[in-house]
């Protein structure tokens, strides 16, 4: 069946979203991408609609009344607390998290059928005990994601796992050289205990000492502030996690745990050169 | 000075040459100065007739650029700071000293000196003492008020002596700088 534009804005309710089909204006596509972030929108080509979650629904309104000169008849929506189910997931490619208009930094992790689960910053950080400030780097007990009363031996073990990983001669990330000496001089240090010791205390002392106003881009200077975003250690892996159905996407809210793909006796470590339709794999 | 003052040679410095984090600094340091900005040291009885906290600014500001990257500064009077810049703050307000030593002893771990700088007695003698002498490692006194009052001197003398330190003196801050390379290199 072809599916018409319609003359006409049109919204209803399907399976707690919004279905909506708009006559055709440019300029009010190039608004509902800025104002709805891409993880809240779909576009449905077979049946011509836009997919959008209930909560965008005043922004829908108002851009119709605006651009579309219409008054749009929206359905009653009725908020269901969102079920969070256990997943388990085979992690392909995780990248650096980036600002999509959410309300916080979010990274794509890559799966058999694509672009699918979604973390959100902070649960990575949770995971990978990297809390830091914005603008903040990450101390090095983040780098080789421990906590920082990590023993000697359980220290050894994520370096080593994260070396590996990293290891410029199978990783072909933009950045894997970079994040190789991190992790290295994160190790070097963390390895010695008198360096420990005083390192443990500079993280106690820096504590104390306020960001500068600048640095968090405050006043004139916020909409220049660029935070980089947030790399976590680790690129793949064998992941149970609690998560939100969300747009055919999964949105996690909680990692449970993260291991290694292994088989036979090797370990899956991935890239993603610049220019590749997917990852690149390599078997340690 | 403003807030985020930085002089060469201090962690902030060492840190943001290296592109590293101010714990990372840190971890290299190997002294621990306290240093006391309260009410008396605005006197402007020191060098040039500059007041003792001038002439101590430029004393560390000389001793970082001569040890870079190996001196952590604290200031204290009512508060206590950690001064990664370098560059002590005026508070000019009372000593408390007590509250200054168990803010630094965050920083006594293995290998760590400490060298107190202060002009006068602390508003808690008692509870300073007590504090110091749970320390691991030394602390070393350094004297800089005038020489004709020596209740000050004679303090820091029993606060050094808890923990096998030593006790100089360097008139009103002058030839401080002089004073600590006297302690740390054992001339």
């Amino acid at each position: 069946m072809r599916f018409r534009t319609p003359s006409h804005a049109h919204c209803e309710l399907e399976d707690g979203l919004l279905a909506c089909s708009f006559p055709y204006d440019p300029a009010f596509i190039a608004a509902l991408k800025a104002r709805i972030p891409a993880s809240d929108r779909k576009w449905d080509a077979d049946t011509k609609r836009w997919i959008v979650t209930p909560k965008h629904a005043p922004v829908l309104r108002e851009l119709v009344s605006q651009i579309l000169g219409e008054t749009l008849i929206l359905p009653a929506v009725k908020f269901d607390t969102p079920r969070v189910v256990s997943k388990t997931i085979i992690l392909k490619y995780i990248g650096q998290t980036k600002d999509r208009g959410n309300d916080e930094r979010q990274a794509y992790g890559y799966v058999e059928s694509g672009w699918n689960v979604i973390f959100p910053e902070s649960v990575l950080r949770t995971w990978f005990h990297a809390p830091g400030k914005p603008g903040e780097a990450p101390s090095l007990y983040a780098t080789l994601g421990v906590l920082s009363n990590v023993s000697g031996a359980d220290l050894r073990t994520a370096y080593r796992r994260l070396a590996r990983q990293w290891h410029p001669d199978v990783c072909t990330e933009p950045d894997a050289q970079a994040q190789f000496v991190s992790i290295q001089h994160a190790w070097e240090l963390l390895s010695d205990p008198g360096k420990r010791a005083r390192y443990d205390a500079g993280l106690l002392l820096a504590a104390t000492v306020p960001v500068p106003k600048k640095v968090m881009g405050t006043g004139r200077f916020a909409k220049f502030a660029t935070v980089p975003g947030y790399r976590p250690p680790l690129r793949c892996g064998r992941l149970i996690v609690m998560a939100i159905e969300h747009l055919d996407k999964f949105v996690v809210t909680e990692i449970l745990s993260w291991d290694d793909i292994v088989e036979n006796g090797k370990t899956l470590s991935t890239s993603w050169p610049q220019g590749a339709t997917e990852p690149k794999e390599y078997w340690l | 000075m403003s807030d985020y003052a930085i002089v060469p040679g201090s962690l902030t410095a060492i840190a943001q040459r290296d592109g590293a984090s101010l714990a990372e600094s840190f971890a290299n340091a190997e002294v621990v100065i306290i240093c006391d900005v309260s009410g008396s040291m605005q006197i402007e009885d020191s060098r040039n007739n500059r007041s003792r906290y001038d002439v101590e600014l430029e004393e560390l500001a000389k001793l970082q650029a001569t040890m870079p990257g190996k001196i952590a500064v604290l200031a204290f009077s009512d508060n206590v700071e950690f001064v990664p810049g370098g560059v002590p703050p005026m508070m000019g307000q009372r000593t408390m000293l007590d509250k200054a030593l168990k803010f630094a002893k965050i920083a006594d771990v293995s290998g760590m000196r400490f060298i107190l700088i202060s002009d006068g007695c602390p508003d808690q003698e008692g509870e300073a003492l007590a504090i110091a002498a749970t320390y691991k490692n030394r602390i070393d006194c350094i004297y800089v008020g005038p020489e004709a009052m020596p209740e000050g001197r004679d303090f820091l003398l029993s606060l050094s002596r808890l923990r096998g330190g030593v006790q100089v003196t360097a008139d009103r801050a002058k030839e401080l700088c002089a004073a600590v390379q006297q302690l740390l290199l054992g001339w």
